[in-house]
């Protein structure tokens, strides 16, 4: 978990707009830190690359907070 | 040995216009997501009563007006649609042949493509021209998508726009002046094709499947061409995306790593324009001195991308 919650933080900052602020909360929604949904779309996109599992388009819409993304891909797969 | 080589392109984009700042409060949608992500501040609409072939004719007026052209003179024509005008039949090329009084020597088909369909028209008209001794030819796109918007769909309605262009091609000896394709790559992945599909006569689509394939096909895809064409990605001058939206065209150029001066943009005033967004930017950048070679790059609808390197003599 905790290597997992860096590893997307990281993604964040380099997906992100510059500007787009350090997501401290994990509980905090996406939307919250001024994440639209093409960010989250890219986030996204590079974790699956990163871990290698592929998001269903029904799931998207229950990942919208770090922690809940970090969960997800620690069950879909491994960092 | 004969080339084809890119003489001429000209545009026609409506005058009449939606403006995205107006729907925004409608679609509950931020300012900035407008103008930084989507970058389109307003998608341009036909006339009532105007259709695919008459926006075809305004472009066609103005490559006339531009070159002189001797409409007796062209061999072939395309045009790239999957919104013919009218119920699609005839076909589009077919009515514009009609309406340009070409003569009956002229061979005139339709290409069913969507955002890839100028790069596979470069190379299809190039083929064939080659092939039937052809010495000019035309190559239009024209797909206007506000025949099937939903007025209603945020996903589509801020984004695709109308708009038409038409490339003026000829076949010359290979030492001749002016840019010709020197390589291509094409790709499909028909599985994925109702990401972006027309159902019950209106568009839809999964935009964040046609992100994820835009951004994962088309970087090794024209990696891949410039390997077989033995050019370095730091000596192409110029990547002419498909004007999808800004995100996509800023992803790809992320991914790619490539500096901001060689990848424009061009879709603030009109929007997605389909196959006519490559021609729309290449008419400018074909009259620029500094560029020895282009890179094409469309993609979308299919799903499909196409990918083309053009360059010109020294």
């Amino acid at each position: 978990m905790s290597q997992t919650i860096d590893i997307v933080r990281g993604i964040v900052r380099e997906v992100c707009p510059p500007g787009t602020p350090e997501i401290d909360d994990p509980d905090k929604a996406f939307a919250d830190y001024g994440l639209d949904s093409l960010d989250i779309s890219g986030v996204l996109l590079a974790c699956e690359e990163r871990f290698g599992v592929k998001i269903a388009d029904e799931d998207i819409d229950r990942l919208t907070t770090l922690s809940g993304l970090v969960a997800y891909l620690d069950r879909a797969g491994k960092p | 040995m004969t080339v084809t080589v890119l003489r001429a392109i000209a545009s026609y984009v409506p005058g009449t216009a939606e403006y995205n700042a107006e729907k925004a409060e409608r679609f509950s949608i931020a300012p900035g997501f407008i103008d930084d992500k989507l970058g389109i501040a307003r998608v341009s609409r036909m006339a009532p009563g105007e259709d695919t072939g008459d926006l075809c004719e305004r472009a066609f007026a103005a490559l006339e007006k531009r070159t002189g052209l001797d409409r007796h003179a062209v061999d072939c024509i395309v045009v790239v649609t999957q919104n013919p005008h009218g119920g699609g039949l005839p076909h589009t090329s077919a009515l514009l042949h009609g309406r340009l009084g070409l003569v009956e020597s002229c061979a005139s088909f339709d290409l069913s493509l969507g955002c890839s369909g100028y790069v596979y028209g470069l190379s299809v008209m190039g083929s064939f021209m080659r092939a039937n001794g052809c010495a000019r030819g035309l190559l239009f796109t024209a797909d206007p998508y506000s025949k099937i918007i939903d007025a209603d769909d945020r996903d589509t309605v801020l984004l695709f726009g109308d708009g038409a262009s038409v490339t003026l091609l000829e076949t010359a000896p290979d030492d001749a002046d002016g840019w010709r394709p020197a390589r291509f790559r094409f790709m499909t992945r028909g599985a994925d094709g109702d990401a972006l599909c027309v159902r019950d006569g209106r568009l839809t689509m999964k935009g964040r499947q046609v992100f994820n394939f835009s951004a994962t096909a088309v970087p090794p895809l024209i990696s891949a061409m410039l390997a077989d064409a033995g050019v370095a990605l730091e000596d192409v001058d110029r990547f002419l995306f498909h004007q999808g939206s800004k995100y996509i065209v800023d992803t790809l150029r992320q991914r790619m790593k490539l500096p901001e001066h060689k990848v424009p943009l061009k879709l603030y005033d009109q929007g997605n324009t389909v196959s006519s967004s490559i021609p729309l930017m290449l008419q400018d950048a074909l009259d620029d001195a500094e560029l020895w070679r282009i890179v094409l790059a469309g993609f979308g609808v299919g799903l499909s991308a196409a990918s083309c390197l053009l360059e010109r003599p020294c």
